[in-house]
């Protein structure tokens, strides 16, 4: 089984910017794993997506999400019709919502684990502080590194965590948007969870 | 989603005029008028409040006006943002209030900077 997929559709302000952060891990995956397929933009259609994630040990999705499915409401990109596809690999996705519906699903149709948002994922626009960002990579390099799934995920929280602190002594500093910075690192903390097998590795 | 209760401040003088109103949650008002009216303090204090700020994974990207806008229209972005002050103020000892006020504060010296600015260059 081949290693890494990404899909990153940055179909609007919000995407194209998780895209890019996407892109900045990408760029510093050992040189044990390969990247099979990096769909980006308008190459991340649902059929190129459905056959990227057969047959690949890890799925990293940058982009929209809702409770059911990845992508926009109106196009999804990957529900309940294809996730089945990634049967057998580690999904991460960095979504809003979809842990809460499509990750149990995912599971139920033989994903070995899902990494993922039960709520809206939140961050302050462009990341000026690389709080948000930071506290994703950590997590994702834990696992091409050689961890668990678990590992990325508490390295996730340790990262959301920090993030929450350094807003919150910014308050006190009365940092503009500081507030906002500690709300949402504060609610991405609490809302990443992880799903099925806890020790996956790649 | 989070518990917060109303706690009613001993009235003290305002040091500042931007967060006068900023200071205590009016028990006669619903969490949703209380955050509004926080929420458009804030807004107004802003050095920035046309430029977009947060983004999220589903809804796009929202200047602190727009922000203001969805929580009045109560949109889904503006129940979300609603969501998150209250799961925020569940978690922490002063509550609502603590939120609130430190989302007013957070923006008084820069607003107070924007003010001098003003006044030497007028």
């Amino acid at each position: 089984m081949a290693d890494i997929c990404s899909i990153r559709p940055a179909n609007d302000a919000a995407a194209i910017e998780l895209s890019g952060w996407c892109r900045a891990m990408l760029a510093d995956i050992p040189r044990n794993h390969s990247l099979v397929s990096d769909l980006y933009a308008s190459a991340a259609t649902r059929l190129a997506v459905g056959s990227a994630i057969a047959d690949v040990r890890c799925v990293l999705f940058f982009g929209h999400g809702n409770p059911g499915s990845l992508g926009t409401p109106d196009a999804a990109l990957i529900d309940t019709l294809n996730i089945g596809n990634a049967g057998g690999a580690i999904f991460i996705a960095m979504a809003c919502s979809s842990a809460s519906a499509l990750g149990p699903d995912a599971i139920q149709q033989g994903v070995e684990s899902y990494l993922g948002f039960n709520g809206p994922f939140a961050w302050i626009l462009g990341d000026p502080d690389d709080q948000f960002r930071r506290a994703i990579f950590s997590g994702i390099s834990l696992l091409t590194g050689g961890g668990s799934i678990r590992n990325a995920l508490e390295a996730m929280q340790f990262g959301f965590d920090g993030a929450d602190t350094y807003y919150r002594n910014a308050q006190a500093g009365r940092k503009s948007n500081s507030t906002l910075g500690q709300l949402t690192a504060f609610y991405n903390r609490h809302h990443l969870v992880l799903l099925g097998n806890q020790a996956a590795t790649l | 989603m989070g518990q917060f209760s109303f706690q009613p401040e001993e009235s003290q003088p305002p040091k500042r005029q931007p967060s006068q109103s900023a200071l205590r949650l009016d028990p006669m008002k619903d969490a949703h008028q209380n955050i509004l009216e926080h929420l458009k303090a804030w807004m107004a204090n802003h050095p920035e409040p046309d430029r977009p700020m947060l983004s999220m994974a589903n809804l796009g990207v929202y200047s602190p006006r727009e922000l203001c806008d969805a929580v009045e229209r109560r949109s889904e972005t503006g129940q979300f943002l609603e969501s998150l002050i209250l799961f925020g103020a569940s978690a922490r000892a002063d509550g609502l209030q603590g939120v609130l006020k430190s989302f007013v504060q957070e923006n008084e010296d820069s607003a107070g900077l924007s003010s001098s600015i003003s006044t030497v260059s007028s």
